[in-house]
């Protein structure tokens, strides 16, 4: 057979069994609902997988609210209520029919001004944005738009001066001025190296499939793969690979929230706290099932996790589980330790409450968002979605907000001393109230915010 | 909500009205179907991937960035992004399903004739080869276009073809 007739007979063959893979095609859907949904509708019957893609990672061309502040003796606008975001088409969230007995306390909401000035730092698809841990310098990644393109990472500093471009498509800090980053090839093949910043040459290092977890702001020292597997990192070593999908680090950094896979139908995972350095097993909660996993965080002596998707305070030393009242399942996208000890946790239509370690609700003014971040200085962050993002910034009891007419991502990174924080919001798509963590990694804000918290 | 969408080409103003992208997404669903099966072999992630391409083509279409070549072509490089961006962003987000089941063993596609012969020929050749062979003798895309949609000159794209058949000569048991 010569050249011609084998290329003639691979390209029938090409051609038949591609046509095959037709029968496999789902129904058309009618075009209105494809585009009337933020997200694509799904029209064939699927189970739905209990975790999908934590795929919020969205930022892009960053804008910089640069110290224009508005002072918070100057009169300003009272707030006579959280402004709420005009709920899109994919953004399902309806009036809480939850009611909050004891946090809202209507008398002593503070005087709220708004901030204003932003500064647009550069322009493109952003998929995350992190501080150096002594927050001198900030990295935010940029996806290249353009297919096979590498992706690049803008590192800019403290005021939001771009400094350097590094071309990579996954980067995390190791150190004040040492990283990690991450390329792929075009079918997917990675290459890892660390470098340093203002040094021109990098090392390759075969980390394997080791990938840092860049959108957890609060794992400063675990990289998890796409295998259900972790490495914790000390100095630069790497400890690992661990079986399980790491999720949180405690603050002294000795221990580590990791969810465990299930191993049978209808199980999920559940949580499991170990010892970072070796890896032992400190507390195991079985009973608490978790088929979503978004916020689990640490309290302050690391005594204690929240999880906020089941709502749960977990006593590692005791093994005690308090579930918090009137979430429905998986319906606390988000949750925070709280200065004095307690839990504020926010449900899926940005109602944020207070708790003690016991469960029983407290007052307490807290401002109000589906996502909540806390820094550490006790600056605590509000971001509200919808068609628009109502960012709410109370430090001290002092409250500001941020209107933005973009969707947030939920992952806000505080710089190390708490005094600046960087918000990422996108205009492609808002996250549906209905399954916050379940969209796919394809989303990209374009807009990355700088705040300074004076 | 739907609108007419206005594209400029060069300083011609096309109106491009629904009905236009109706008719598109209608001659498209499939083709863009089988193509982005092909790439991810999950039909779970291509119906997926589909629909959100036609997502994002018609917020394109309406803001004026339609189609500058092929419109099927057009699609399949929306299509293509989407699904180098999942995979990125599954490495990155190191999180899959905790379910220990693997949901890709419920696809029917896993479990036909059809999944073998693209296993066997995920065997033989590299990604970017099959990809070649399935534009060009599948979807009948000119080396230009399919040039333009793997970032590739049309001798780059010559060369991978011939690379690839290249392969297959050596494997005829993957063409039987």
């Amino acid at each position: 057979m010569d050249e011609r007739e084998f290329e003639q007979r691979v390209a029938r063959r090409i051609d038949q069994q591609s046509r095959g893979l037709g029968r496999f095609a789902p129904p058309r859907p009618p075009l209105g609902a494809l585009i009337a949904h933020g997200e694509a509708p799904r029209v064939s019957a699927r189970v739905r997988t209990p975790i999908g893609s934590i795929g919020l990672l969205a930022l892009a061309g960053a804008i910089v609210l640069a110290l224009g502040l508005a002072s918070v003796n100057r009169p300003g606008p009272v707030a006579t209520g959280r402004q709420t975001a005009t709920p899109s088409a994919s953004t399902t969230a309806v009036p809480s029919t939850r009611t909050s007995t004891a946090s809202a306390v209507p008398n002593s909401t503070p005087v709220t001004t708004p901030l204003s000035g932003f500064k647009v730092l550069g322009s493109g698809s952003v998929v995350w944005a992190d501080w150096a841990p002594d927050g001198r310098h900030l990295a935010i990644v940029f996806e290249s738009e353009t297919t096979g393109a590498a992706s690049s990472v803008g590192i800019f500093d403290r005021g939001g001066a771009k400094l350097t471009t590094i071309d990579g498509a996954i980067f995390a800090w190791t150190g004040s001025d040492t990283y990690l980053l991450q390329r792929f090839d075009l079918d997917g093949t990675e290459h890892d190296s660390v470098g340093r910043l203002g040094s021109a040459t990098e090392q390759p290092v075969k980390t394997g499939s080791v990938v840092a977890a860049p959108q957890w702001p609060s794992l400063p020292c675990v990289a998890t793969d796409s295998n259900g597997a972790y490495d914790a990192w000390f100095g630069g070593k790497e400890a690992g690979p661990r079986e399980g999908h790491a999720m949180a680090c405690s603050p002294d950094l000795t221990r580590i929230a990791v969810i465990v896979v299930g191993d049978g139908e209808g199980t999920c995972g559940w949580l499991k706290v170990v010892r970072a350095d070796t890896g032992a097993t400190v507390r195991e909660f079985r009973s608490v099932q978790l088929c979503s996993a978004s916020a689990v965080v640490f309290s302050a002596d690391g005594s204690k996790v929240l999880v906020g998707d089941v709502a749960s305070i977990l006593d590692v030393q005791t093994g005690r589980v308090v579930v918090l009242p009137g979430f429905a399942p998986y319906g606390a996208p988000s949750g925070i330790w709280l200065p004095d000890g307690r839990v504020a946790v926010a449900d899926e239509n940005g109602l944020v409450q207070a708790f003690g370690v016991d469960g029983v609700e407290s007052p307490a003014d807290l401002p109000q968002g589906r996502y909540l971040s806390i820094s550490s200085t006790g600056v605590i962050v509000a971001i509200q979605d919808g068609a628009a993002t109502t960012i709410e910034i109370d430090s001290g009891g002092v409250r500001r907000t941020i209107d933005l007419a973009v969707p947030p991502m939920p992952y806000p990174a505080w710089s190390a001393d708490g005094r600046a924080l960087v918000v990422v919001c996108g205009t492609e798509t808002s996250v549906p109230a209905s399954s916050p963590f379940d969209k796919p990694g394809s989303i990209y804000g374009e807009e990355a915010v700088l705040i300074e918290v004076p | 909500m739907i609108v007419t969408p206005v594209q400029v080409r060069g300083t011609e103003r096309v109106v491009l009205g629904v009905a236009e992208f109706e008719a598109l997404f209608v001659a498209g669903w499939e083709p863009v179907f089988r193509y982005c099966l092909s790439l991810t072999r999950q039909t779970d992630e291509a119906e997926e991937t589909t629909a959100e391409t036609f997502r994002r083509a018609y917020a394109s279409w309406v803001e004026g960035r339609g189609p500058g070549g092929q419109p099927l072509a057009w699609l399949f490089l929306i299509a293509r992004r989407i699904v180098i961006d999942r995979r990125r962003r599954h490495r990155l987000i190191g999180w899959l399903p905790l379910g220990s089941r693997d949901p890709a063993a419920e696809d029917p596609f896993r479990r036909s004739e059809l999944w073998l012969w693209f296993e066997q020929l995920c065997r033989a050749l590299p990604e970017r080869q099959r990809e070649v062979l399935v534009l060009r003798y599948h979807f009948d895309l000119p080396d230009e276009e399919i040039g333009r949609l793997m970032r590739l000159s049309p001798a780059g794209v010559r060369t991978l073809a011939s690379r690839a058949l290249a392969a297959l000569r050596r494997q005829p048991e993957v063409m039987d």
